[in-house]
């Protein structure tokens, strides 16, 4: 076994050596040690990937555990080395060197506060030695899964279903909406989620098809249900979608064709805007037909800040991923407080996703949060139920 | 190594819904085109059906998914499990995940089980060995929501907790499941660790339980892990009242397990364990979604009653039994 220790205090280093020797039979293992990142560097290069765990400080003068990091991550033979991260700085820039080197794709066993128990890097590692013959296996089930699914022809086959959650105003606990979540289904699988066709999709060029299949579905379960009309029906969008003028036109026609249904279009932000123009010229037209634009996932990228000035939003979503835990996550209750604030100026809607407890429901309607969603109030519900689901939810109310 | 006995064929035979069809059709008077037109005034997902593709359907040339034959099975007040669980051909396809079937198949090697009968039980909270065979069965379970077992607690604080046991011959434990019925509000306050087990076990809410909960679930073998699962699937199948079934885990092969039937994750939550942080796994699916999966579908077929035993060699000939 080889291990580099990346470390500026030669204390540090020597102590770690004699624990892992504590744990480690002497002549199993070669302990490579560097007093700095260049150095670190340099002995890697040397021993050519043939390391078995890197242990790695983060601040050191001539290189710092950063630089090593993004030279790691440079060379595909050395993304799989297991990587330690010490260090004595604090938690939150812990857990961001923690995300950035997860980003980076690297093999990163822990960040490990000092002082440094050996045995906690250890354990894992041996572990992760057994389990790396499993984790392989796993993830080519996961890619298997991916490539077994034909989309076009489930397409072709209309194997889509729509779900339906729905969206609570947190003052009145009244149902104003629903948004609409789909999958599609197989001989063999079950349900499949978007986070596994929607890449597929978008491989294939289906996109403006599938929407459209989407927003067809969707309309026909509202206007054959009286009762459905009185709620807004929310339907994901994309920006490349918005790219594709046949698209918006059978929208426009739709809201024509449909217009006691309130219908908002929820666009998801993870995706880059291909063409600003296009995109923005596609939102006006949307707007000036009466079909509302929702910004969703707010706060996942970069860009909302922008898009955000740019495009007359009638509302924003906040993502599920700062709302279900801010009862325990500061960051988080931070991020969805000055969401909300910022909403709450720009005379905009704020929806928070990912609602699953009457803890964090009671924290948003404090906040002044309008609208709630989230398997508080109903996981996805298969559309053959929604009428029953409603009246349930109006008799317990 | 992963080796679950999962046989990926592609389609389920297609007779069982074909027939369907047909008896419910002739049963309702209803001629291929007035079924077409049934089905698209019902529901949403038949806009575009027309009576050839029914015909097709009924002679089995191709069929729809799970998912939407159990939009057209419900229509006229039935669930797939009502189907399925009347066709043999398809109970075969379960027992086939339990069993070893082929004859070529030895004892396996492993230390104390070698594929010999076992006996599964029911084991009520009130039963004399309930706490100890709690204990037995969660002695390696790394979940330190279910730590509970080392506390000094009696008997009645487990009412409602149902713990199925799996013994080889000498009693050995070679299996386990443990779960309980549920709200569905309370499912997710214990998956975001506001409530503990007992609130979830002793929930004092009027309201029906719409959730069954799975906190453990093990067998030595891949087929008495299946067997395990067929447990609660066709508890959750049989009663039509559980809208939804939950795990709450943080055994990693059962997590594999369940994303190799397709369950999506619902949450990952890092949790400190006795000696390091542990990721605990929550899934939270509805009832549509577990039965439209084909192999969860096929598992809660499996018929189970109270007490029995089972030869994984000589299933096949002991099946009529059951």
């Amino acid at each position: 076994m080889n291990i580099l220790i990346i470390d500026d205090q030669r204390f540090i280093r020597e102590t770690m050596k004699a624990d892992i020797h504590k744990y480690l039979a002497e002549d199993n293992v070669e302990i490579y040690e560097a007093s700095n990142g260049n150095q670190g560097i340099e002995l890697i290069l040397a021993v050519e990937a043939k390391l078995d765990l890197v242990i790695l400080d983060l601040k050191m003068d001539q290189g710092d555990g950063i630089a090593v990091i993004n030279m790691l991550a440079s060379e595909p033979r050395f993304t799989a080395i297991p990587i330690a991260v010490i260090s004595s700085s604090d938690k939150r820039t812990l857990e961001l060197v923690d995300s950035i080197i997860t980003g980076l794709k690297l093999n990163l066993l822990g960040v490990f506060a000092k002082p440094i128990n050996v045995n906690d890097i250890l354990t894992p590692l041996l572990d992760a030695s057994d389990d790396r013959n499993l984790a392989h296996q796993h993830e080519s089930i996961v890619q298997d899964m991916a490539a077994n699914i034909n989309v076009r022809q489930l397409l072709k086959n209309e194997q889509l279903i729509l779900c339906y959650q729905p969206k609570i105003n947190l003052k009145t606990k009244e149902i104003i909406g629903f948004e609409v979540l789909s999958r599609l289904c197989d001989q063999s699988n079950g349900y499949i989620y978007p986070d596994v066709f929607l890449p597929l999709v978008n491989q294939q060029g289906l996109n403006s098809l599938f929407s459209r299949m989407v927003i067809s579905q969707a309309l026909q379960c509202w206007s054959r249900q009286p009762l459905l009309m009185a709620f807004a029906l929310s339907i994901n969008i994309t920006a490349d979608d918005l790219t594709c003028d046949e698209l918006i036109e059978y929208i426009i026609e739709c809201g024509r064709e449909y217009k006691q249904i309130h219908l908002i279009l929820e666009l998801t932000e993870s995706q880059e805007i291909i063409n600003q123009d296009r995109v923005l010229n596609s939102i006006a037209r949307l707007i000036i037909n009466n079909i509302d634009i929702s910004l969703d996932d707010f706060g996942k990228s970069y860009s909302t800040y922008d898009r955000l000035d740019a495009i007359p939003f009638k509302e924003i979503k906040i993502d599920k991923s700062f709302v279900s835990d801010m009862d325990i996550n500061h960051q988080h209750y931070l991020i969805v407080e000055s969401t909300i604030a910022l909403a709450q100026k720009m005379h905009v809607k704020v929806v928070a996703e990912g609602v699953e407890t009457s803890a964090i429901e009671l924290i948003l309607s404090e906040l002044g949060c309008d609208v709630a969603q989230g398997y508080l109030y109903s996981p996805p519900i298969e559309g053959r139920y929604l009428i029953d689901w409603i009246a349930q939810y109006n008799r317990s109310a | 190594m992963i080796c679950t006995p999962i046989s990926y064929q592609s389609k389920t035979s297609a007779q069982t819904f074909s027939n369907f069809l047909k008896h419910t059709r002739s049963e309702n008077n209803l001629s291929q085109e007035d079924l077409c037109s049934l089905l698209r005034q019902k529901s949403c997902l038949f806009d575009m059906l027309d009576s050839i593709t029914i015909s097709r359907w009924e002679r089995g040339v191709n069929i729809p998914s799970l998912a939407k034959q159990s939009e057209i099975v419900e229509i006229f007040g039935s669930e797939l499990f009502d189907i399925y669980r009347e066709d043999k051909k398809f109970i075969n396809e379960g027992l086939a995940l339990i069993n070893l079937f082929e004859s070529t198949i030895e004892r396996s090697d492993h230390p104390y089980y070698r594929n010999t009968p076992y006996r599964v039980e029911f084991i009520e909270s009130h039963h004399q060995n309930f706490m100890t065979l709690l204990q037995l069965s969660l002695i390696y379970e790394s979940n330190p929501r279910l730590s509970f077992v080392s506390r000094k607690l009696s008997q009645p604080f487990f009412r409602g907790l149902s713990l199925v046991v799996a013994f080889s011959f000498g009693d050995q434990i070679i299996g386990h499941s443990l779960f309980c019925r549920t709200q569905g509000k309370i499912a997710l306050e214990f998956m975001n660790d506001e409530v503990d087990l007992f609130e979830v076990i002793n929930h004092n809410s009027q309201a029906l339980p719409d959730t069954l909960m799975v906190f453990s679930s093990f067998g030595v073998t891949p087929y008495i892990e299946n067997y395990m699962m067929s447990v609660y699937l066709n508890e959750l199948a049989t009663s039509r009242s559980l809208k939804f079934l939950s795990f709450n885990i943080c055994d990693e092969s059962l997590k594999r397990k369940l994303t190799q039937f397709k369950l999506p994750i619902f949450k990952v939550r890092t949790i400190e364990g006795g000696f390091k942080p542990v990721k605990n796994y929550s899934f939270f699916s509805s009832r549509t979604e577990v039965m439209a999966n084909r192999n969860l579908l096929k598992l809660s077929v499996i018929p189970t009653s109270k007490s029995q035993t089972i030869d994984p060699i000589f299933f096949m000939q002991l099946e009529t039994n059951i």
